[in-house]
């Protein structure tokens, strides 16, 4: 059982909101950030909204935090429309780098509006945030670095403690050390505090282990979505002479293919059986696991004919395209 | 913890991390002061954000601008005044009189930043454009009843130390009002201009929010007619003296053009109302 099951079954802290989408499109005159996405994400789990650049993660999560109303289709967020939802929308914080706050303020006029405003606000815990990132509480946040104002972002969001948390690529500025104490706080304090934490990242190696669930789009569609631990054990790379890979994989969804010399390293989507796994040992092939960031890779990689239709790309477990 | 493949699923990229999410092998830092790891506290119920925390924000991040600036016209024209009356001879003209043109454009510049400053931060923060709009538009109220009575004042203050001095408190604008000490008129017009423009102001700035360059831009032309109305209305100023003279117009009775003047303004806060309402946020870049 997942931590966040545990928690959900919690009756004494609340435990997030739920998202869920039905055929939401999103519109930029004649392109479609986001086309027909129909999604759900459960409450009280770390979700990782994966995609390339210009996939529509930022537009999903702007949807989402009703920064944005959906061009068709509709969004529920705890079971209800966010969009003009008081109730709601004072129940999500969706964190774009640097945050959304006045350039003219300082560090300390950002915390006392997150304070005034934020019903979850834990004023120690932005303090101490504030000394983790050793953020300068009197400058103004226009002479901010790039790092520190991500960090800063990172500690609204966090502090915020809000049921339906957003971070989009909110700590890119920042460098290894602050984002090492971003994930370094983001595990305990969602422990604490179980909610909704959907991190938009398409640089998956730092933060993959954090992940429940996972939600891959490209092009505004839904690419594969499902839990984390499933969806690494659903690449496998099979290596070995290129005529016997070749034919191992005949009828498999080859998601990427590498060829040096005589030998090819196949990446295949799906699970092997075991009767395959013995086909592949008498072969004299190996067979290794493909990464979260290397499944990625290929899921979205514009050579892949799938990602054509994206929505259509994948079978649901391996089975042949 | 590894998966079927027989790969690890934790710590990346060498940080030594012992935990993930999925599994219960939680290991927080050694800071052990980190606070808010109280698991179990029963939480506070949801709630909207309260419009007077809105209102009371709006009134600090912009109420410092609009109130710097009301300190300079005050202190710049005593100044003129100190001035004017130790340089010459026969003081005769209301120097009050000659700061009655730059509030209206002051407050329509102040109009324009309202939805591309202040918009985006509230939502962010959970507020919905609803409540930003209404408390926006009591801000806009305040600020231009405000203009109005310190309009008043300035003329009230003026006319003691004329008065005082055996000065007269000649005005050479056309107005409302034929002498300084016509409060009730002197508040009508400036309440009522400097309204007409900060919600054109609004108007143009929630265009440009929303179109961008281009078609902010063409919007301007719709959007300037609350302030055009309320000119046209009150036809006072160098404007109505112009367009009196140029276009042979005549103002319509006092009552009528402040009845117009409210319902311009009106109308153009519905229409700022219903765009603010529909406006998404712009992408951060």
């Amino acid at each position: 059982m997942s931590l966040g099951v545990e928690m959900r079954e919690r009756d004494d802290v609340r435990v997030g909101l739920s998202v869920e989408t039905r055929n939401l499109t999103v519109r930029f005159g004649a392109t479609a950030a986001i086309n027909d996405l129909t999604i759900s994400l459960e409450p009280g789990k770390i979700h990782g909204l994966l995609g390339r650049n210009g996939s529509g993660k930022s537009t999903l999560a702007a949807t989402f935090a009703a920064f944005r109303a959906p061009t068709s289709g509709s969004v529920r967020v705890g079971g209800h429309d966010p969009y003009e939802h008081a109730r709601t929308a004072s129940q999500i914080c969706l964190i774009r780098e640097g945050g959304d706050i006045y350039d003219q303020q300082s560090v300390t006029c950002a915390l006392a509006l997150s304070r005034s405003m934020r019903p979850y606000w834990d004023e120690k815990y932005a303090k101490y945030l504030i000394r983790r990132f050793q953020l300068p509480l009197g400058k103004k946040a226009q002479r901010l670095s790039r790092g520190q104002r991500s960090a800063l972002g990172v500690t609204l969001g966090l502090a915020s403690r809000a049921p339906l948390t957003i971070f989009d690529e909110s700590y890119l500025g920042m460098d290894a050390p602050s984002r090492e104490i971003f994930y370094e706080e983001l595990l305990p304090d969602y422990v604490a505090h179980p909610r909704t934490i959907i991190v938009s990242t398409h640089l998956i190696g730092e933060v993959a282990s954090l992940f429940e669930e996972v939600l891959v789009i490209d092009r505004g569609r839904l690419v594969v979505q499902g839990d984390a631990d499933d969806l690494r054990t659903r690449g496998v790379e099979v290596v070995g002479p290129a005529a016997t890979v070749d034919r191992f994989v005949s009828g498999l969804t080859v998601l990427a293919e590498r060829r040096l010399g005589a030998t090819t390293s196949a990446t295949v989507y799906g699970r092997l059986n075991r009767e395959r796994e013995r086909d592949a040992a008498a072969a004299g092939l190996s067979l290794g696991p493909v990464g979260l960031q290397d499944l990625f890779i290929h899921l979205t990689s514009p050579d892949d004919p799938a990602i054509g239709d994206p929505a259509a790309a994948l079978p649901p477990d391996g089975a042949s395209r | 913890m590894t998966d079927a493949l027989g790969h690890g699923t934790t710590g990346t990229a060498g940080f030594g991390r012992t935990a993930r999410s999925g599994g219960v092998d939680v290991t927080p830092q050694d800071d052990s002061a980190q606070p808010g790891l109280d698991v179990g506290v029963p939480t506070p119920a949801p709630r909207d954000v309260p419009r007077s925390v809105v209102f009371r924000h709006l009134v600090q991040v912009q109420g410092r601008i609009v109130g710097l600036y009301w300190v300079i016209v005050v202190v710049a024209f005593a100044l003129i005044g100190a001035a004017y009356a130790f340089f010459s001879r026969n003081v005769e003209l209301s120097v009050w009189d000659w700061a009655t043109q730059s509030p209206k454009y002051f407050l329509l510049a102040m109009g324009t930043i309202l939805t591309a400053a202040y918009l985006p931060v509230f939502v962010a923060h959970g507020v919905t454009r609803r409540t930003f709009a209404l408390m926006a538009t009591v801000w806009v109220l305040l600020v231009t009843v405000s203009a109005g009575v310190i309009m008043a004042l300035g003329y009230l203050v003026e006319g003691f130390v004329y008065d005082a001095a055996g000065w007269p408190q000649a005005l050479t604008s056309p107005h409302l009002y034929d002498s300084a000490g016509e409060s009730v008129l002197i508040f009508t017009e400036f309440a009522l201009l400097t309204l007409g423009h900060m919600v054109t102001g609004w108007l143009i700035g929630t265009g440009y929010y929303r179109w961008g360059w281009w078609w902010g831009t063409a919007f301007m032309v719709p959007a300037l007619l609350p302030a055009v109305v309320v000119e046209l209305a009150l036809s006072t100023s160098w404007i109505g003296e112009l367009i009196e003279t140029v276009f042979d117009y005549s103002p319509p009775p006092l009552g009528f053009g402040v009845m117009i003047s409210l319902c311009g303004a009106a109308a153009g806060l519905v229409a700022t109302f219903t765009l603010v309402r529909t406006t998404p946020l712009r992408s951060k870049v």
